[in-house]
């Protein structure tokens, strides 16, 4: 998809969200104002009159988002908006107190909800910093013994330590074969084969032809997926928005599809590369010190920023494949020195201490490299798998670029 | 590492002129220094000025007026006034936990804080409700009562003072004419061989530094700011003790005992143990920055200075005269890069800086033990360097040192705020304050004022050694000293007692008592325990210290200090760790090497390569002792190797063939 079909379909978006509220107000009189209050946050419009309904539509509300956040169930937010609007329009009278409704015209429901998307992941961030919950966290991470511990992971993540695992070529032994069992658990599509059918309705077939970028380049990085699945999933690169399949419906995350472009180059995709670093270099570029989170492939709308460790990640193997620089580096440098003066006792200060020495691999920074060198990692799956890669290409720095490409046949577009 | 070096001094040649006289205290010793009366009296000026307030108001003042007036006479005083004597208590209780802010946290503004709050709450509340008495009620009898008590707290703190110069000033002539003939006994300073206690406790020092450094199994872990599970000293504790057995026992062997003491450096790096800096140093001095070694906070500074310089002067490693060797990151990344010459210039930067000429521990708080320990650092890196960071201040130190910290009868005290030239008793040492301190008792910075104070110190101690060695039979001490609580009150121990019993009869001069001691110590507190338990029954710092002083024999820290590193003569020993602990490498004629291989925690009957260095290239060695005997040839580059099976403990001599044939 085009910039130019992305910059209209952002226009109409824009469009439809100010003048929604707008014919609503103009068109429906106070019951309009009711309903608009709805389209810039479910359930507001019923506040005044059906508490109890309207905290019900908001709770909903944050369900949606979160339901579209993690699987890509995008629908979800837009029912819930029209719902509580009509049920704002149907359950409102038009007395007149109309008279000092107030209605924020500059409003639309994309932004609120990535608000509320922002506080969820926001308030989760706080929790993990309270000390007792911050304790229990770090406790629960210490619990785990490296890549042996690969199935206590979530299935997105267990995907991500597969693919990265299989990046450092394990020396053949227990983690190496556990990281293996595990990537042919039935988990990982039995989540494919959900996600698909509750965003976007898919039954049947094969559960990895669209989206789910983690679990596809895990697969191929590990070579298990068969000739006609690695041909989709290239078909499925070519056709994506960003040049790579998304994580989620919707959802390109720049770890996963990083992992995937080099999944894809592995799949003899020599154009991945190239269509991955367009997308690093544009929409996932470096802003203030941060990548996005996310690009929504609908509009083409990034946002958010990457948490730390999934950036240094990211950047270190994009960086390994010769497709950015090591301006990341000097963004994330201090927060990975941070890391590392906190220590490897919480989950995502590990993972940013391995991805920091994944991403100072060939940098010429002796002080960092001293501090980044004294935690010992050895707890978190994802942080382990980080560190064998990083010990891999101090070694061969160019190990990635120099793999050999699997499946040269596969047709490319 | 020459043979005489570890000679016992006793046994030394001497022919340096005999010790001058002992340096006697002056007859008229001053109530305090000039720095400190300055100290005071500005302190008094402004406690002056507020109790002036206070009277005025309290003459001239309506109700409201009094109640802030009398609460400046005496904290709280206006609040009997007002007749609400709960305020009056609570502000009491504040007092006091504001007290102990002041002196844990540097919570220097705390008092004041109080003082201010509590004038202008009675104000406040000067024509509010009462509780049981009716609204506006105001008791008179306060006004003369507050009066009475203020005078009397001052009168009281300014008799406490007195009283004790007084007591300490009459002593001079006693003590002078002690001094003048005093006759102290030389220490004793044995050559010890290891024995398996020895092997115990280094195999646990070993395991506990030489995990990753980012880990601290085994640390005993607690408050951070100086309370008695503080890691940074433990760390320094155990970097003190290692250093002298690195000297003593493995000079011959230094790599497997070089890392634990680089470990123990490296670690001091670690934020978790200096992060307290960033809160002592934003309460005390309102400063965010968290840079440990730019302001203040000697007890880090000067404590790890000096192991740094015993680190290197045991060691003869450099590593940390790298620029940005010693760095340290805060938690948002920030970086405070320096190296063992940095560490010592901001060291000795603090100290010119220093209005008092002692710089603080925590901010406001400036210890003589801790200042003493910086000067060593600074003493041992100029050995070490030639450099002349201990000379610059040396004067103004010892002059601090004598006018500011001295008492009438030779002790020192133990602290002095650098605000207020207050000092009192802290409750660390005996009656706050001590004849000698610092780790080296003044020995190598101020050798004269070190005898004094070892003499003063010494004063009826040859005696009570004697009594308590009249009660060994056989060669043994048959009793058990009673445990004690440990400062951070975490167990029970008789360690300590032990180990100032074992100190105490070293300094007497009284062998057969000190190896008695030890003896009874390692019968009464050995635990049998391995790693990660503790061999002995006490906790990490009390253990720590008491390896300081078991292994400080012949050399001790402070002639380490002096000396810096010497290079090891004759062969060196290296054995894989953890499977080989070297508990003993020696070569006191300079050719032959003597050497204990102890298996690691769970022998193995699995050969180990041992490897020799330093062997004369070439030449053939007869490596011999407990059922081991062969033959060495040493290559080109005078390297040895040979396989040895270590599953007992393995008392062997490395020596060239010629000799062995002699």
């Amino acid at each position: 998809m085009d910039d130019r079909s992305l910059r209209a379909r952002r226009a109409v978006v824009v469009a439809v969200s100010l003048l929604v509220p707008l014919v609503l107000v103009v068109g429906l009189g106070h019951r309009g104002v009711h309903m608009a209050r709805n389209v810039v946050f479910p359930g507001a419009g019923l506040i005044d009159e059906r508490p109890v309904v309207a905290l019900l539509f908001a709770m909903m509300a944050v369900g949606a988002t979160v339901a579209w956040v993690r699987w890509g169930v995008d629908w979800s937010v837009l029912a819930v908006v029209l719902l509580s609007t009509a049920a704002a329009g149907a359950l409102t009278s038009s007395d007149a107190h109309a008279a000092v409704a107030q209605v924020d015209r500059a409003a639309h429901e994309f932004p609120l909800v990535l608000i509320v998307a922002g506080a969820i992941t926001w308030l989760r961030s706080i929790g993990g910093r309270v000390p007792g919950v911050r304790h229990l966290h770090a406790r629960r991470a210490r619990s785990m013994a490296g890549l042996r511990d690969i199935d206590r992971l979530s299935v997105v993540d267990r995907c991500r330590c597969g693919a990265i695992a299989a990046l450092a070529d394990l020396v053949p032994g227990v983690e190496r074969d556990r990281v293996m069992a595990s990537l042919e658990q039935p988990a990982i599509a039995t989540r494919a084969r959900r996600v698909g059918l509750v965003a976007r309705g898919r039954r049947g077939g094969d559960p990895f032809r669209v989206d789910h970028a983690h679990a596809r380049a895990a697969l191929v990085l590990a070579g298990r997926l068969d000739t006609a699945q690695s041909q989709r999933f290239v078909t499925d690169a070519v056709d994506a928005p960003g040049g790579v399949p998304a994580s989620e419906p919707g959802w390109v995350r720049p770890l996963d599809a990083t992992l995937a472009a080099v999944a894809l180059d592995r799949l003899g995709d020599a154009a991945a590369g190239r269509r991955w670093t367009q997308m690093l270099r544009g929409p996932m570029s470096l802003r203030r010190g941060h990548r996005p989170a996310f690009w929504w492939t609908p509009i083409g709308v990034s946002a958010g920023s990457a948490p730390a460790w999934e950036h240094a990640a990211m950047a270190g193997i994009a960086r390994s494949m010769g497709w950015i620089g090591d301006e990341d580096w000097t963004a994330l440098r201090a927060p990975v020195l941070g890391a590392a003066a906190r220590g490897a006792r919480v989950r995502d200060d590990e993972r940013l201490i391995a991805a920091g020495r994944l991403l100072m691999v060939g940098i010429d920074d002796p002080q960092a490299a001293g501090i980044v060198a004294r935690p010992t990692v050895q707890h978190d799956p994802i942080a382990v798998a980080l560190d064998r890669l990083a010990a891999r290409l101090s070694i061969d720095p160019g190990a990635l670029r120099s793999a050999p490409r699997q499946y040269e046949g596969v047709p490319c577009r | 590492m020459t043979s005489t070096d570890l000679t016992p001094p006793a046994e030394r040649d001497h022919s340096t002129p005999a010790d001058p006289p002992v340096l006697l205290l002056p007859e008229r010793p001053r109530r305090m220094g000039p720095i400190t009366r300055a100290l005071l009296l500005r302190f008094v000026a402004v406690v002056a000025l507020v109790e002036l307030a206070g009277i005025v108001l309290t003459i001239v003042g309506d109700t409201t007026w009094r109640a802030a007036g009398l609460s400046l006479v005496l904290p709280g005083g206006g609040f009997l006034f007002t007749a609400a004597p709960l305020l009056f208590v609570l502000t009491w209780a504040a007092i006091t936990v504001a007290l102990v802010l002041w002196w844990g946290m540097s919570g220097h503004w705390g008092i004041p804080l109080v003082w201010m709050l509590s004038a202008v709450a009675s104000a406040a509340l000067a024509d509010g409700p009462r509780l049981f008495v009716d609204r506006g009620t105001t008791w008179e009898w306060a006004v003369p009562v507050v009066f009475v008590a203020a005078v009397a707290l001052v009168a009281a703190v300014v008799r406490s003072f007195e009283v004790r110069f007084r007591r300490k000033r009459a002593m001079v002539p006693e003590l002078n004419q002690y001094l003048a003939s005093a006759s102290v006994p030389p220490p004793s300073r044995p050559l010890r061989e290891p024995d398996d206690m020895d092997a115990e406790l280094l195999r646990w020092a070993y395991e506990l530094t030489l995990q990753p450094i980012d880990e601290f199994r085994g640390f005993e872990w607690g408050e951070q700011f100086h309370g008695g599970t503080v890691v940074r000293y433990e760390l320094n504790y155990l970097g003190w003790a290692l250093a002298p057995y690195a000297v003593n026992y493995v000079p011959n062997a230094p790599a497997q005992v070089e890392l634990a003491l680089r470990n123990l450096v490296l670690k001091q790096t670690d934020l978790r143990v200096w992060r307290y800096w960033r809160t002592l140093n934003l309460v005390g001095n309102l400063d965010a920055n968290p840079d440990p070694l730019v302001r203040d906070n000697i007890m880090f500074s000067g404590f790890t200075g000096d192991q740094i310089n015993l680190y290197e002067a045991a060691t003869g490693s450099t590593r940390f005269d790298e620029p940005g060797s010693l760095t340290f990151v805060w938690s948002d990344g920030r970086t405070f890069a320096y190296d063992h010459h940095s560490w010592m210039e901001a060291v000795q930067r603090n100290f010119e800086q220093s209005r008092l000429g002692f710089f603080p521990c925590e901010p406001g708080w400036a210890f003589a033990a801790c200042n003493t320990i910086g000067a060593q650092a600074l003493y041992g890196h100029d050995r070490l360097h030639g450099t002349h960071l201990w000379d610059d201040i040396e004067a103004r130190w010892r002059q601090t040192l004598e006018d500011e910290y001295l008492m009438p009868d030779g002790k020192y005290a133990n602290i002095r705020s650098t605000h207020t030239g207050l000092s009192w008793d802290t409750g660390e040492t005996p009656g706050g304050e001590y004849f000698t301190t610092g780790t080296h008792h003044f020995a190598d910075i101020a050798p004269d004022i070190a005898r004094r104070g070892r003499a003063l110190s010494l004063r009826g101690v040859p005696e009570k050694m004697a009594a308590v060695a009249a009660t060994m039979v056989d060669g043994e001490l048959p009793m058990q000293l009673p445990l004690e609580w440990e400062r951070n009150r975490a167990r029970t121990t008789a360690v300590p007692s032990w180990t100032k019993l074992i100190a105490g009869a070293r300094m007497v001069g009284n062998e057969p008592l000190a190896a008695a001691a030890q003896r009874a110590h390692d019968r009464q507190c050995a635990t049998g325990e391995v790693w990660p338990e503790r061999p002995l029954a006490v906790g990490v710092a009390n253990l720590a210290l008491h390896m300081l002083v078991r292994w400080s024999t012949p050399i001790d820290n402070a002639e380490l200090n002096a000396r810096g590193y010497v290079a090891p003569v004759g062969p060196l020993v290296d054995a894989p760790w953890p499977a080989v602990l070297i508990t003993l490498a020696r070569s006191t004629d300079g050719v032959s090497l003597q050497c204990c291989l102890r298996p690691g925690a769970t022998p193995s009957a699995e050969a180990v390569d041992v490897v020799f260095d330093q062997c004369h290239p070439g030449a053939g060695y007869h490596l011999s002792g407990d059922g081991i005997e062969r033959l060495v040839v040493a290559d080109e580059q005078g390297h040895a190797s040979t396989s040895l099976v270590v599953d007992r403990p393995l008392s062997l001599r490395l020596a060239p063939s010629a000799v062995v044939d002699a």
